[in-house]
């Protein structure tokens, strides 16, 4: 059997009738039933960790979950303060969405919940031929080529431009600042600190906690709100919402508004629109 | 024992399946059965008295090209779920002649409920066991990549994030997975490949 088929067995890329064939033949090979079986059991006992596959109706409650949620968190101050306007606009709560779920059904999906907290700064752990490994990853919303800055008394003394990344460490050229030194302190930009921040609510709402999301959307320590380059680098329409719903917890409708803009006009599915749509007009209406 | 989930089926049933029989009982006897082919048969007969392996069975390994639609089973899940079935007839072989053997080095209680459906969480359950014990031995790459890949990201989007291309990511994900597999099977066969 060819290794390429089995590569096919391991990633569950195989369809019904090529298993049926790989099946047959290890009727015939008792090291291949085997070997099969051992994969098979990696295999499987690796999806049971995966999320439950979203659906769009699972979407809608999730949705409709963390909206209850951030009704009753953005109501909750008023009690003490003047009375909710029932026909307030804002009376709608904004809403989070789930990011679109991965429709290969091999796919595992979903931070673990005792996933490390992701961080705005790390350290330098080594440095060997110009390359420095810091204790920051995806986790933390680096991808490669982004850069991040070096700190030491709180001035930037270099930058690394990371080539590979890890979940919970990353790997990169110093380029620039011939003094950084192991132990110096690294900082993420505000965007990559955003992409953490969307991805953990993300896992949040596929685990189906959608309080924990509302947290963390409501706990982010993004910074500025107002600088051109927060989100710009966001495409998608579920993550453009979130942003906006956090800028929008965080007190700045403009921010909010603009961001919502952006996602109703990346956004191709009928409900997302809908969500979207009815946390622009509740903003609007507030004004 | 098991109460059977499904209806009694025909005696001859399980000779329809020789080969999957005679592949069953080379594993058994890797797991330590005193009598491998009827323990194989035992598994077998279990597997297709459940309903929801029986499809598979017959979609799978049915000597004849199968007519009926496609399984709501993957090749993988039956094949995790007759290793299961396998194990804990072997288990139950060991009890009645009076001898206990580790067999997965996980300690497995007999469920109190011996249902189809408690049999299916129990072999769930320790397979996630067995496979969480042998993961953590993964060497770093394939744990990373693998981790990234049960955190919902499409290759393009691991290969983006660790810096390599799509080849890459999908070679290390096989191999990571094929590399559990083989860690699995040593943890459970006790040690020797």
């Amino acid at each position: 059997m060819s290794e390429k088929r089995f590569d096919r067995f391991a990633c569950g890329e195989l369809s019904p009738a090529e298993s049926r064939d790989l099946a047959q033949q290890a009727l015939s090979d008792h090291h291949l039933f085997d070997e099969l079986t051992s994969t098979a059991i990696a295999r499987h006992g690796l999806a049971a960790r995966r999320r439950k596959q979203i659906t769009w109706p699972r979407i809608a409650i999730l949705a409709a979950a963390a909206a209850v949620v951030v009704g009753v968190v953005l109501h909750a101050p008023q009690r003490n303060s003047e009375p909710v306007r029932p026909d307030s606009a804002m009376s709608t709560p904004p809403t989070l969405l789930a990011r679109n779920a991965d429709s290969n059904p091999a796919t595992f999906r979903g931070l673990d919940s005792d996933s490390r907290e992701s961080r705005a700064t790390g350290s330098i752990g080594s440095i060997a031929n110009g390359i420095a490994t810091i204790n920051l990853g995806s986790l933390d919303g680096l991808s490669k080529d982004a850069k991040v800055d070096v700190i030491r008394g709180g001035q930037v003394v270099g930058q690394i431009k990371l080539a590979t990344i890890f979940r919970d460490h990353s790997r990169g050229e110093l380029a620039s600042g011939g003094s950084v030194r192991v132990n110096d302190q690294v900082r993420v930009s505000p965007s990559a600190r955003l992409r953490a921040i969307l991805d953990r609510i993300d896992a949040a709402l596929a685990r189906g906690e959608a309080e924990k999301a509302v947290s963390i959307a409501q706990q982010a320590s993004i910074g500025n709100f107002d600088g051109e380059s927060f989100a710009a680098e966001l495409s998608g329409d579920q993550d453009l919402n979130n942003a906006g719903v956090i800028a929008e917890l965080h007190g700045n409708p403009t921010k909010a508004t603009e961001l919502y803009s952006r996602a109703l006009q990346a956004s191709l599915s009928g409900h997302d629109r809908q969500a979207i749509e009815k946390n622009l007009a509740r903003l609007k209406g507030a004004k | 024992m098991i109460p059977q989930a499904g209806p009694p089926i025909p005696r001859d049933a399980v000779s329809d399946y020789r080969r999957l029989a005679s592949a069953l009982a080379f594993r058994a006897a890797r797991l330590g059965s005193r009598d491998p082919e009827s323990a194989a048969q035992e598994a077998l007969r279990r597997s297709l008295e459940n309903r929801k392996s029986q499809p598979a069975v017959s979609y799978y390994f049915g000597e004849e090209s199968p007519m009926g639609a496609e399984p709501d089973w993957p090749l993988d899940q039956l094949l995790a779920w007759l290793d299961g079935v396998l194990r804990y007839v072997v288990r139950e072989e060991q009890s009645r002649v009076g001898f206990r053997r580790e067999v997965s080095a996980i300690s497995i209680s007999e469920p109190a409920d011996t249902s189809a459906d408690a049999l299916a969480g129990m072999i769930q359950r320790e397979t996630q066991a067995i496979v969480a014990d042998c993961f953590a031995t993964l060497d770093r790459e394939h744990r990373d990549v693998l981790t990234l890949r049960m955190d919902g990201l499409k290759y393009v989007e691991i290969a983006r994030r660790m810096g390599v291309n799509e080849n890459t990511v999908a070679t290390w994900v096989s191999r990571g997975i094929r590399e559990l597999g083989r860690r699995i099977r040593k943890r459970m066969d006790g040690g020797h490949e």
